[in-house]
């Protein structure tokens, strides 16, 4: 499907990405060098700097805090606005050529009596209008709104986390593979091309994602298999797949769900099989003003659980799971070789293995 | 639709200088004025030549991947939000 839009509705959103990469490269290390400059003055502890009153207390009033913070917003805003409004001119002919059914290799099924949890029927992740299950054409919305979102930093194919994930898998043979919260599924490509033997599975909440990640996939040549379903309570018998992963899901759900997903994983893995969960860095491995600008995320951006994901201990859960489990840091092409407001960083890849092989 | 989420937004500019706010404002309306006048023109010179302009509405591809609109919208950006990247404290 080509999404690329209308010259005028493309001159808009490019606009709106400068913005964002005038904040994140010009903006952000002014705030980074006041701050740094304050700290050579003031002294503070390592532990102020890790206390989220203290650090509200030093930027809240701040100028340019604030024009980093509300420049981030309105970016963020204006970027779904103009995607939605690009792409709603094709809406109609998008919507027919998803419904358009196919016997391609794959499969989609999908099941309209899918109750939506509550974290995720009220939330608009990542300020998506009508979220990810609202709009009949979320998951193009999505793939073009990312792109802007992430400066196209995760690459032309939008992969760069897969391509992270395989980086750092255990060499096994992986039989049947089921990615979690898939989405439009173009993350997890680099994961099918490393496994071409194996059966692929993706599950999402959203209908919409999913016509739109089985479309894609022909698109592509990948024979993947598509079901709605809630990753909480997946309908496949236990101990049906070798490699279960996800790639930032558990941030999206509360720390309730988080304890579901793993445990309902674990539930499916045979013995020996691997649940690989990739995030962004923790709050811990960043340095403070990282962090703390990272934490802002959970109340402005539509990821209400961000904070609390950062603050639970995930290998632990892994472990009541039955889970062998440590902490991968994986390369990224966007951290490590062209920064952002985080300065350089890697993924972090909780890696679990089933015991009993 | 698409407002949803902003019904939902704070005062996050709350303590910069409205005049930073309003430099902002000004060097944009400068450049939208600027572009409307030349595109006016242009437009005007390229139909009495013949030419259709269809082509301007045309699917195309996001400046990251067009070096010269890309340089351009980053100088653009950079001239219109000058005054964000050290802003005053406002009263």
């Amino acid at each position: 499907m080509d999404l690329r839009i209308n010259r005028e509705h493309q001159a808009r959103l490019d606009l709106v990405e400068g913005l964002k990469v005038y904040v994140a490269g010009n903006v952000m290390p002014a705030l980074r060098q006041d701050f740094e400059k304050w700290c050579d003055e003031e002294k503070p502890t390592d532990s102020q700097l890790r206390d989220a009153t203290y650090m509200h207390a030093k930027f809240d009033d701040d100028p340019l805090y604030q024009a980093s913070r509300g420049l981030q917003r309105i970016s963020q805003e204006s970027m779904w606005r103009e995607v939605i409004y690009g792409l709603d001119r094709r809406k109609e002919a998008i919507e027919k050529e998803l419904d358009t059914p196919s016997d391609a290799p794959g499969s989609l099924t999908l099941d309209p009596a899918l109750q939506m949890p509550v974290y995720y029927e009220k939330n608009e992740f990542h300020l998506q209008p009508g979220n990810y299950h609202r709009n009949t054409i979320a998951g193009p919305i999505y793939e073009v709104g990312v792109a802007t979102y992430t400066m196209h930093r995760y690459g032309k194919a939008g992969d760069e986390m897969g391509r992270a994930l395989v980086s750092v898998m255990p060499p096994k043979k992986y039989q049947r593979v089921l990615y979690m919260g898939c989405g439009p599924s173009y993350k997890g490509y680099p994961v099918v091309n490393a496994l071409p033997e194996a059966e692929h599975w993706g599950i999402d909440l959203s209908a919409p994602m999913l016509k739109y990640a089985r479309h894609r996939a022909i698109e592509h040549g990948h024979p993947i298999n598509f079901s709605q379903m809630n990753a909480e309570n997946m309908g496949f018998p236990p101990g049906h797949f070798d490699l279960i992963y996800c790639m930032l899901l558990l941030h999206e759900v509360p720390k309730k769900a988080v304890v579901n997903i793993v445990n309902e994983a674990a539930r499916l893995l045979a013995p020996g099989g691997v649940l690989a969960n990739l995030e962004l860095p923790s709050y811990s491995s960043l340095d403070p003003l990282s962090a703390f600008l990272m934490d802002w995320d959970t109340e402005n951006n539509g990821e209400p659980y961000w904070r609390s994901y950062h603050e639970m201990d995930l290998l632990a859960t892994y472990r009541q799971a039955g889970l062998k489990s440590q902490l991968i840091e994986a390369h990224s092409e966007w951290g490590g070789a062209k920064g952002n407001y985080m300065g350089k960083f890697k993924y972090h890849v909780t890696m679990g293995e089933k015991i009993g092989a | 639709m698409a407002t949803t989420s902003a019904r939902n937004a704070g005062d996050y500019f709350a303590s910069v200088a409205k005049t930073d706010m309003m430099r902002v404002l000004f060097a944009l309306a400068t450049e939208v004025y600027a572009l409307r006048d030349r595109q006016r023109a242009l437009e005007s010179i390229i139909k009495a030549s013949g030419t259709d302009l269809g082509a301007l509405d045309e699917p195309v591809e996001s400046a990251t991947y067009d070096s010269e609109r890309l340089n351009e919208r980053d100088a653009f950006v950079g001239r219109v939000f000058a005054a964000m990247s050290h802003p005053s404290a406002g009263s």
